[in-house]
């Protein structure tokens, strides 16, 4: 992994955190970090996790961690666990080719994330690190369900359109091999 | 993973958090701006039209300061005018990002109001430069509030408590970020509908008086040992612009 790529890569991850915390045009539910993570993990596939992950994990857990009212540790730890989890266990499981399949793990990985956030700051709170306290109420379940939903559509968007440029451009080279 | 820990310990412990705030604060204060009107027509009533919207923005930034220094003017409050710049929810937890923090003498507890004096929020966490105000909707905020309650005919007090004639003391907690709902109210005290709402002054850092809504709908059932409340804030939505109230 150059160093050039790493640079570039943290400017765009202190770009998406700007915009995540800023832009009145995302809602507030989204997480442009987690998004960028789990593309990043369906692009490497199945076979290696690439560095370029732990990287976006830590780098975009500590700007999510800085800006969040919970206590340090949080975001970082729960992005770090759930691409683990996600590596080991879902991705197996998804053929990342269909879009559909790709939406149904993106559905399970918000959920996986939610998850560990949830675990970790009730920990914390139990350890006194923290005053906030995540409580179950019908309130909680409806900010889930957006979070899940909204995250997972993204998440099939975005990589759809990646998907489709890397297509475009295969054909382009596939042409060029017809000109005169 | 040592440089990692290394970061992590200078990122949260030695204040190296500033370096982002300093960064993305500009860029940050770019984007979450007062709105502008959309433009058309050609291109040399469109230079002006842009100029013209570039004024109306500054003109509309100034009235709001100064509805902010106006309501400061009368209650002599001691306060400090921050940017909203930013807002994030997870987990059911909504808060704002404002442009000030502890070296403005910013602490945690403290309210912030917009230019009409109203509530919006309470601070919850302090940095150097910047803050975390969870807004009133939030349903993990409690606030302890008054309902100033008044006869609608003689507009006297109601004498629902001998020693604070037309005072009504309860709880107020946010749902589904729309509306208030004040409970814990025992039975026997009378509320009227378009009563007041403000803040009571048991918060470390908040002082009585703070207006934060109205009485909307009384809710009484014959088996409940306290009445509920549903309050409707007088708060001006998407505020940019807010005051907070030092102690």
């Amino acid at each position: 992994m150059s160093i050039l790529k790493s640079i570039c890569l943290i400017f765009f991850i202190l770009i998406l955190a700007a915009l995540e915390f800023s832009s009145p045009l995302i809602p507030a539910e989204v997480s442009l970090i987690f998004i960028l993570t789990i593309l990043f993990l369906i692009k490497s596939g199945k076979d290696k996790i690439i560095k370029h992950i732990l990287l976006i994990s830590i780098c975009g857990g500590i700007l999510l961690d800085v800006y969040s009212i919970f206590s340090p540790g949080l975001f970082i730890l729960s992005l770090i666990l759930t691409i683990y989890f996600c590596y080991k266990f879902l991705l197996c499981k998804f053929d990342l080719n269909k879009s559909l399949s790709i939406f149904v793990f993106g559905l399970a990985a918000v959920l996986v994330y939610q998850v560990f956030i949830l675990l970790i700051s009730q920990f914390f709170y139990l350890i006194n690190l923290s005053d906030l306290r995540i409580s179950f109420d019908k309130f909680y379940w409806f900010a889930l369900f957006q979070s899940i939903i909204l995250n997972a559509l993204l998440i099939t968007a975005f990589s759809f359109v990646v998907r489709l440029c890397k297509n475009w451009k295969s054909d382009c080279r596939f042409l060029d091999n017809f000109t005169f | 993973m040592v440089i990692a820990v290394l970061l992590f310990i200078f990122i949260f412990f030695l204040k190296g958090e500033n370096i982002f705030f300093n960064v993305l604060l500009p860029i940050q204060k770019s984007f979450y701006q007062l709105e502008a009107p959309s433009l058309s027509g050609d291109e040399f009533y469109r230079q002006l039209k842009i100029e013209n919207v570039k004024l109306k923005k500054i003109q509309v930034e100034n009235e709001v300061i100064r509805d902010h220094f106006n309501f400061l003017d009368k209650t002599k409050d001691n306060s400090v005018l921050a940017r909203v710049i930013g807002q994030k929810s997870v987990a059911g937890f909504k808060w704002l990002l404002l442009d000030q923090g502890a070296d403005k003498g910013i602490e945690p507890g403290l309210a912030v109001v917009d230019q009409n004096g109203v509530l919006i929020g309470v601070v919850v966490k302090v940095k150097d430069s910047v803050s975390y105000s969870q807004p009133i909707f939030d349903q993990h905020l409690s606030l302890a509030v008054d309902i100033i309650t008044y006869d609608p005919l003689t507009q006297l007090p109601l004498e629902n408590d001998i020693n604070n004639p037309g005072i009504v003391s309860g709880i107020i907690q946010g749902e589904y970020g729309l509306t208030l709902k004040m409970k814990y109210i025992p039975l026997d005290k009378r509320i009227n509908i378009g009563d007041a709402v403000i803040t009571t002054g048991l918060e470390d850092n908040i002082r009585w008086g703070i207006v934060i809504g109205q009485v909307m709908e009384i809710n009484k059932k014959p088996n409940d040992i306290f009445q509920e409340v549903i309050v409707k804030p007088l708060l001006t939505p998407n505020t940019k612009i807010v005051s907070i109230i030092l102690p």
